[in-house]
């Protein structure tokens, strides 16, 4: 009974609190997307962050079934990082992890529900750490599930509420001579034809660093 | 044989040819100290700190906090509150962190409170630690380490009383509370050679007595100063290790977006990158501008040999007369242009060197950036080439002219 009252009091104490929201918005460009790459003792560790501009040409939820195949295709080809990033032969590096997601930023239930599948998957995906790249496109698909149709409703007025889905990507590699990863390209730029720059912050041996990748001149050189 | 020939012709008008390869080489010592200036910097910010993954303060940009946390220069950033600090502290990727505090100074030179890991973490110049010239760290409340350049310029050594000044420029003295020098670090052409280092605490305790900025009047003893609990309430910046460099986006993340407080995490190189980028326009003004004296230099030239192929006139028709094909002419005209800009390239580079030499202390010092006295590089013997060979193309334009005339002329000048 007494936790019961504690646990109320808590709540009551809670509520004036969560209504102090703050607001905040990232930054967010149109044909830009970012990456961070991470290097340490051969491991690699890369996340893109793309907005659904630069993937899918629109950046409201999906509501047609045109524009969910294109999420989900989309989705398909993220999840094979050949598709995406090219790692140099030499560094012989093996793909040990993928993460694929859309992301959307203003329904914070909807953030929460996507925290949640990012647990799930990494275990799922560690769990088919040796299996073939195909495997990872059921995920895929569980993954366009969380895209919520609550969104239609705001899906024309999305300039207005500064509503933007994201593509989330993260890839693990393993690598056996990364001392020979000195270039990486992007077959990306390829794959999506809205994609114009990708903005890339990475940490190595030497320190860390910042790289403009265009699409002209798709590769990025650590030194 | 061409070549003395050439040489004595240019000997024989020393004065307009010594003034145009003065002017060759101020341009082309200009030039090339622009160059250095900003290769220079880059090289002397990027060694000013390795080994720390994260920087963290109050959010502001990340080249503002990157400039004011580890240059001292530019507008303060916000403070950070202790709390956030230890929060950042607590988190399990962090693997060291080290406060920094500023704000006071000490004649011209910055205080900085830390705690004594900043003498183990920082480090500079690709992975380098501090080293004591003398003494040691700080083991009391009231030691303060100096950095080499503080130590030369004011003459301080081991034992040395110091009184820090509140505020920067002010005449506030913290004079109740004298500090003394317990260590002086060997140089490192870092900022850190011209700053006061003092214990995180001691920024505390010289303002126990003070209060929304000004001094109440009361003296607090500094034997009851040392029983008080002189936890720091804000700190200015902290630099932060990581455990894993496959963290450090994370922690990123995790403070850019910690909700207690307004934070900025940056990763020093990724700030410096951003800060070329936008200093870069400016460079490339500065290597426009400077790359246009050249160009006029040379033009000068063009219109010293155009003035002189009158007055030669008659020399050219002797040269014929004795046998000097046409070609022959054009091609001494050429070689005088190119001897000319060689010259002056040179003596461009001994005027370079001799004013590294002569302001590399003054701009250490003002600036910070130290130019490194070396032999020319690749780019900069391209340089000497490219101008060498602007001079030859520019020479042509009055060469084919003593050509066409020495063909039309023959011996019979009328002037």
């Amino acid at each position: 009974m007494r936790a019961l009252q504690l646990t109320l009091l808590a709540s009551v104490m809670a509520a004036p609190l969560s209504a102090q929201e703050t607001r905040e918005l990232d930054a967010h460009v149109h044909g830009v997307s970012t990456l961070e790459l991470a290097i340490e003792d051969g491991i690699v560790e890369m996340s893109l962050m793309s907005p659904g501009m630069d993937i899918v040409g629109f950046e409201y939820s999906a509501s047609t079934a045109a524009d969910k195949d294109a999420v989900e295709s989309a989705l398909r080809k993220l999840t094979v990082p050949e598709n995406v990033v090219t790692l140099p032969e030499a560094a012989e590096c093996r793909l040990a992890e993928v993460l694929v997601h859309v992301h959307s930023e203003d329904h914070e239930g909807h953030d929460e529900d996507e925290t949640h599948g990012h647990g799930d998957h990494e275990k799922e995906a560690h769990g088919h750490d040796e299996h073939e790249h195909e495997d990872h496109n059921d995920d895929a698909h569980e993954h366009d599930k969380q895209e919520h149709d609550d969104h239609d409703d705001d899906a024309h007025e999305h300039a207005e509420h500064g509503q933007h889905n994201e593509f989330h990507v993260r890839y693990k590699f393993a690598c056996d001579h990364s001392d020979d990863l000195s270039a990486i390209t992007f077959p990306f730029f390829a794959q999506f034809e809205h994609a114009q720059e990708i903005e890339a912050q990475y940490v190595t041996e030497t320190g860390s660093g910042l790289a403009e990748i265009e699409r002209d001149a798709p590769q990025l050189s650590l030194e | 044989m061409i070549l003395r020939l050439a040489a004595q012709s240019l000997w024989a008008r020393v004065l307009t040819v010594g003034m145009t390869i003065l002017a060759i080489a101020l341009s082309v010592a200009l030039f090339l100290g622009v160059e250095k200036t900003r290769t220079g910097a880059r090289a002397s910010f990027a060694d000013t700190i390795s080994g720390t993954d994260l920087i963290v303060g109050a959010r502001s940009g990340s080249v503002q906090l990157l400039l004011y946390s580890v240059f001292r220069i530019g507008n303060a950033t916000n403070n950070v509150t202790w709390q956030s600090y230890q929060d950042i502290a607590a988190r399990p990727e962090v693997d060291w962190i080290v406060p920094i505090s500023l704000g006071d100074s000490h004649r011209q030179f910055r205080v900085m409170g830390t705690t004594d890991a900043f003498f183990t973490r920082y480090k500079f110049r690709g992975g380098r630690s501090l080293g004591f010239s003398q003494g040691q760290g700080l083991n009391d409340l009231y030691d303060a380490v100096i950095g080499a350049d503080v130590a030369a310029t004011l003459g301080y050594s081991v034992g040395d009383p110091i009184i820090v000044s509140h505020g920067v420029a002010s005449f506030t003295e913290h004079d109740d509370q004298p500090f003394r020098v317990s260590g002086i670090l060997a140089k490192t052409g870092t900022p850190v050679d011209r700053t006061v280092i003092v214990g995180l605490e001691a920024i505390e305790a010289i303002h126990v007595d003070w209060k929304n900025g000004g001094q109440t009047g009361r003296t607090t003893p500094a034997e009851v100063i040392r029983q008080m609990d002189l936890t720091p309430t804000a700190i200015t910046a902290a630099l932060v290790g990581v455990n894993s460099r496959l963290q450090i986006f994370k922690l990123q993340r995790w403070i850019n977006e910690y909700p207690e407080e307004p934070l900025l995490a940056l990763l020093p190189g990724v700030a410096l990158q951003e800060l070329w980028q936008i200093v870069g326009v400016a460079e490339k003004a500065l290597i426009g501008v400077s790359g246009m004296v050249v160009v006029t230099a040379l033009l000068g030239m063009m219109a010293m040999v155009f003035a002189s192929l009158n007055e030669r006139r008659r020399e050219m028709a002797i040269w014929r007369a004795m046998g000097a094909r046409p070609m022959t002419i054009l091609g001494l005209l050429v070689l005088e242009a190119m001897l000319m800009a060689g010259i002056g390239a040179i003596l461009g580079y001994c005027l370079l060197y001799v004013g590294l030499l002569g302001l590399r202390p003054w701009v250490d010092s003002a600036f910070g950036i130290w130019l490194p006295i070396e032999a020319p590089s690749i780019r900069e013997l391209w340089v000497v080439t490219g101008v060498v060979g602007a001079a030859a193309l520019a020479s042509l334009l009055p060469a084919l002219r003593a050509y066409r005339l020495s063909l039309a002329d023959g011996m019979m000048v009328k002037i």
